[in-house]
């Protein structure tokens, strides 16, 4: 470990360096920016006080009560949709006539239906998970291996019994693969829809600061996010390393 | 083992669902809705003051950025404030919203807001703004309303004029960078637009405009304003209690805004707060129903009368 291990540092530090000189040297007075010191100051404030982790904690809630739901559903249609042709086959073009609506689109409706909370957020959250889920399971049970399809009948398993101890183990990883990329998509519809009009967690706590006339809190909570999103990156990565590595062992026995 | 974990899932679900739902409302537990304006203090003054109480409410504010007029339908608001046109519009395009009680009143004498052009510019007179850029805080807001309105009386086709939507704390930047030709903007962001510079000339539209126009009023729905008549008039009534505070102290009135919106101190101490008042007719709705007829805003709106309960 040396100084040469922290390289990649250099050069977002001095770009924030430059930037404070620049603002302190011209004097520019503006609601919208502020000066990297300052929202360095307000990031020790939200993270110190707890206000960032309240706020945390209500987006993350309100992105796995919509994940669980439409997780959970998308994987179960998924599975039918994936064993059965005929469903498939019935079900194609209402899927992609729904599909396509950004779900942004439903916020309206939401808060409609839902009003200001949790619920209104799990509901877009549900709906933007359940698509990627419902299509990437389908795919994943049809791509399942013919033969281990014929085991199960040879067995003489019933419907449920070869699902849950073929087809589910079977598509698991690729299952997760989904999860991952849904729970990026999901954050974003999440931070956004707390953006637009939902009072709640960092998207609202990001608003509120820019008409509070607190830019640096502003974009204390845009750095908060960055290291959040990549948090929920990397701990998904490790995650879906564990289970594989599990998963294999369990093969090797 | 899956399907106990996928009933676990749902009970779990179940009781988020639950508790989330279970805050709805008690009988006189209402939520208030506003931005955090200060235009916007005075059911914050009845809380902290104990107007609401008693009157026999608990009263919470919730500090919004939009979605008001929805939110009042869901229930997740008793009251909302909102734009008068944007009353107007949600009630044209079907919500059944009734006035609660009025918020602020305009005047033609009014120096609070208007239209500030670049340095630069080049814009004179009215007629130079055909083909020009200008920024306003929300396409179809008041503001937007008001300065179409305006540039018809002054004989311009607001049809040429490019608005271009940007909040108002930003506002200042873009006239100084150049991106847009001028902004329609209030105080405080005025005098930073104003600024040496930055500004040129400022055109005060209220004076042209009608008078006592209300910008911005309280809703409720109307299904549960019938249905709480005693508490929406008592709402008005403590709002009335603590626009006399608000005249009285504006000092106060704003380090009680500070409890509800954490704005910095230097601006907060130069923030004034336009002149604000708890009742509004008909007749003053109708001047806005007929401004945005003009601009071919609404569909099918009936009468101002509807929007106050019998």
């Amino acid at each position: 470990m040396t100084v040469w291990t922290y390289r990649g540092w250099l050069l977002p530090l001095v770009l924030l360096g430059a930037a404070e000189l620049s603002i302190r040297i011209s004097g520019i007075e503006s609601l919208g920016i502020a000066l990297p010191s300052d929202v360095g100051r307000a990031l020790v404030q939200i993270a110190g006080d707890g206000t960032a982790f309240i706020h945390t904690w209500e987006t993350l809630a309100a992105m796995l009560l919509g994940l669980l739901i439409g997780g959970s559903v998308g994987i179960c249609l998924g599975i039918f949709l994936g064993l059965s042709r005929l469903a498939s086959w019935t079900s194609s073009l209402a899927i992609e006539l729904f599909r396509p609506i950004p779900p942004v689109a439903i916020i309206p409706i939401a808060l409609l239906i839902y009003g200001f909370g949790v619920r209104m957020e799990a509901a877009i959250i549900a709906f933007t998970a359940f698509w990627p889920m419902l299509l990437l399971t389908q795919s994943a049970v049809e791509s399942v291996d013919r033969q281990l399809i014929e085991v199960a009948r040879v067995l003489q398993l019933s419907r449920l019994k070869s699902v849950t101890s073929i087809i589910l183990p079977a598509i698991l990883p690729r299952v997760l693969t989904a999860l991952r990329l849904t729970v990026g998509i999901a954050f974003i519809v999440a931070i956004t829809t707390e953006i637009a009009v939902n009072p709640l967690g960092l998207g609202h706590a990001m608003m509120l600061a820019q008409m509070e006339l607190r830019p640096s809190f502003m974009y204390a909570y845009v750095v908060w996010l960055a290291v959040l999103g990549w948090v929920i990156n990397t701990g998904l990565l490790l995650l879906q390393k564990r289970m594989f590595g599990a998963m294999r062992i369990e093969v090797r026995r | 083992m899956s399907r106990k974990v996928i009933r676990k899932a749902v009970l779990l679900a179940g009781i988020v669902i639950g508790i989330s739902s279970n805050s709805a409302h008690a009988d006189t537990q209402i939520t208030i809705g506003v931005p955090p304006v200060p235009e916007f203090v005075l059911p914050m003054i009845a809380i902290e003051k104990g107007y609401f109480k008693k009157h026999g409410m608990e009263a919470k504010i919730q500090i919004t950025q939009g979605g008001v007029a929805a939110a009042l339908q869901s229930g997740s608001l008793q009251f909302g404030a909102l734009g008068t046109p944007a009353l107007i519009q949600a009630t044209d395009s079907g919500l059944d919203l009734v006035v609660t009680a009025g918020g602020a009143i305009a005047s033609v004498t009014d120096k609070n807001y208007g239209i500030v052009t670049r340095a630069g510019s080049g814009i004179e007179t009215p007629a130079d703004f055909a083909d020009k850029k200008v920024a306003i805080s929300q396409i179809g807001d008041f503001f937007q309303i008001m300065a179409r309105e305006w540039f018809r009386l002054k004989g311009v086709d607001w049809h040429k004029i490019k608005f271009v939507e940007s909040p108002f704390p930003q506002q200042p930047d873009l006239l100084k960078a150049g991106t847009v030709d001028a902004v329609v903007t209030t105080s405080p962001f005025l005098a930073r637009s104003q600024a040496a510079g930055v500004g040129d000339k400022t055109f005060y539209i209220a004076a042209d405009l009608p008078d006592r126009l209300p910008p911005f009023l309280y809703a409720s729905t109307r299904e549960w304003a019938e249905a709480n008549r005693e508490t929406a008039a008592g709402f008005k009534a403590a709002l009335a209690e603590a626009l006399e505070y608000e005249k009285a102290d504006l000092k106060g009135s704003l380090e009680i805004f500070s409890h509800f919106v954490k704005m910095p101190p230097e601006i907060l101490s130069k923030l004034s707060i336009s002149k604000l008042d708890t009742n509004v007719s008909p007749e003053q709705i109708q001047l806005w129903v007929d401004m945005m007829k003009k601009q071919d805003m609404l569909r099918e709106f009936k009468s101002t009368e509807t929007l106050f309960l019998k």
